[in-house]
């Protein structure tokens, strides 16, 4: 398997995290080296080794590796919000990568879904 | 890259709609069937001295002016810091996938108080919960606002109104 902390990973500007899938022969960062994204169902689920969110401040803020064992499914998007004032003197967006896991136990379908903030905080969220 | 939505607003008759083609000035809730860029003092909703009145209903969809690379839009929630902008004042919200003329009565789409913390999904994306977007140019059903103002109401307010979506890489 692959060394994940002997990838380049190239970060484009505005994003603070992206995914890194490793398999047991190569690894594949979200971000190419012109900032294009891989889509997420490029993602090999099958065959992924482990899945893991790095941050572009690597010294500061840890790698969080996804449980993707025993049957759990990947989820990843990102969550976006708008919002203005009904008179429109206020806009303003926010979006932050949204990821985790959903398995099946005893028939019963559970969903893990963490926020990833810009400044490495991880907050677990409801849906 | 982010994707890149609009919140457009549609006004006037169903057989000859105004479609207005960038991010709306605003959402005001208005007296009269106008878009976006009018304001509540030109066109104010007048308190009633019994029963409600009620705003013109405010369309609108949300536009996806650049995917950004992403795959899909989905999951599109509406909602706001209050349904009570001020005292004696309700707004309401309701979604339809199809347009049709404003009202100034009590409208039949929006009809429940507008959520004021994250709903499920409540403006659908081809007229079903699940639906998604992955084209430049796509557009949401479309969502009604409308503000029904009663006997008790005091002048002026605002809210915040958000819209939460999911977008797949």
């Amino acid at each position: 398997m692959s060394d994940l902390f002997e990838i380049e990973a190239c970060f484009p500007e505005n994003e603070y995290w992206q995914w890194v899938e490793v398999y047991e022969d190569k690894v594949i960062c979200q971000f190419d080296e012109n900032g294009v994204s891989r889509h997420f169902h490029d993602i090999d689920q099958d065959n992924l080794v482990k899945f893991v969110m790095i941050h572009r401040d690597p010294e500061q803020v840890k790698p969080l590796t996804i449980p993707i064992t025993n049957g759990r499914r990947l989820i990843h998007f990102y969550r976006g919000k708008k919002l203005m004032s009904i008179d429109g003197t206020e806009k303003r967006f926010f979006r932050a990568p949204v990821v985790g896991y959903q398995e099946t136990k005893n028939g019963t379908n559970f969903k893990v879904l963490m926020m990833l903030h810009d400044n490495g905080e991880v907050v677990v969220i409801d849906d | 890259m982010a994707a890149t939505l609009h919140f457009r607003v549609t006004y006037g008759p169903s057989a000859d709609p105004t479609v207005e083609t960038t991010d709306a000035a605003d959402l005001n809730l208005l007296s009269a069937d106008l878009g976006s860029g009018e304001t509540p003092a030109a066109y104010p909703i007048i308190s009633p001295d019994e029963g409600t009145n009620y705003s013109y209903e405010r369309w609108f969809r949300v536009y996806v002016v650049d995917m950004g690379g992403s795959s899909r839009i989905q999951n599109l929630r509406i909602y706001a810091d209050t349904a009570t902008p001020s005292t004696g004042c309700t707004i309401k919200y309701g979604d339809s996938p199809t347009y049709a003329t404003p009202v100034a009565t009590a409208s039949t789409i929006a009809t429940s108080n507008i959520p004021i913390s994250l709903p499920s999904e409540n403006l659908y994306i081809g007229g079903s919960a699940g639906g998604y977007m992955d084209t430049n140019g796509d557009a949401s059903d479309y969502g009604v606002l409308q503000l029904s103002v009663s006997s008790t109401a005091t002048v002026g307010g605002n809210a915040q109104i958000s819209l939460v979506y999911d977008e797949v890489a």
